[in-house]
């Protein structure tokens, strides 16, 4: 499944870190490291499984499970914050 | 002959504006109290007043105190006197928008302030803010924007993700 930003949300690559903002809620968001790469490619439109395929080329050291494990919990709160949404194609 | 007060504004002017003010207020309050997050709708521009900058500031300077008044709890101050004279305004013709900031100020958190821009210069607020508040994050229409401080942004929290409710 691949994903994108509903019309409400907007983010920005800052200077120093990602700023997501829900327009609607007026909510800021800030993303640690992993999120923002998870972030990145989430609305570049890539699927849970290539995230996580990238994330184990950046962090080598990283057990698989940990990162597909911080996959799945980034991306299930995107969803649940509704800063992604499900994408039609 | 209509009766003036020592500011410039009529007596019915005021009365009027004391009614939209504390209609404002009441409507900030309802909705932060009731929605817990997001912004109380703004009313259009209306564009068949033409926009007098001398009256704007008589305006905001009555709408500025009445909340002084009201708003006793201080609490997010800036919001409620920011949005009151922002609906007060753009019913007299005047394009004022409203801003948001947040600056993030370390693991615990930051600061939003709230503040008005009139044909996007910096309206009755210290030049400070815009050098805070630079990185512009979006814009809801023509009435609402939001910025960042761009410094000091948290990227290694504990959590994964953190939120701030921006007012």
């Amino acid at each position: 499944m691949k994903y994108q930003t509903p019309e409400d949300v907007t983010w920005k690559n800052l200077k120093s870190g990602i700023v997501l903002l829900n327009l609607s809620s007026g909510e800021y968001y800030t993303l640690n490291d992993t999120a923002a790469d998870i972030w990145r490619h989430a609305v570049e439109g890539e699927g849970r499984e290539a995230i996580v395929r990238f994330l184990s080329e950046t962090y080598k050291d990283v057990p698989a499970e940990d990162l597909t494990l911080h996959v799945e919990e980034s991306m299930e709160y995107f969803l649940s914050e509704k800063l992604l949404v499900a994408s039609a194609e | 002959m209509t009766p003036t007060s020592d500011n410039g504004l009529s007596l019915r002017e005021k009365a009027a504006i004391l009614s939209e003010t504390l209609t404002a207020i009441m409507t900030a309050a309802r909705f932060r109290v009731f929605d817990g997050k997001g912004t109380p709708p703004l009313p259009e521009v209306a564009e068949d007043i033409p926009f007098d900058s001398s009256r704007a500031e008589l305006t905001a300077d009555f709408v500025s105190g009445v909340t002084r008044l009201v708003v006793i709890w201080k609490r997010r101050i800036c919001f409620y006197r920011s949005y009151a004279i922002v609906c007060v305004l753009r019913a007299r013709g005047a394009p004022v928008a409203l801003n948001f900031g947040y600056r993030w100020e370390g693991p615990a958190g930051g600061m939003a302030h709230c503040w008005m821009t009139l044909e996007g210069k910096l309206f009755r607020e210290n030049q400070e803010t815009g050098r805070i508040y630079t990185s512009l994050l979006g814009e809801r229409g023509s009435a609402v924007r939001f910025w960042a401080d761009p410094d000091n942004i948290p990227a290694n929290g504990e959590k994964t993700v953190k939120k701030e409710i921006a007012q």
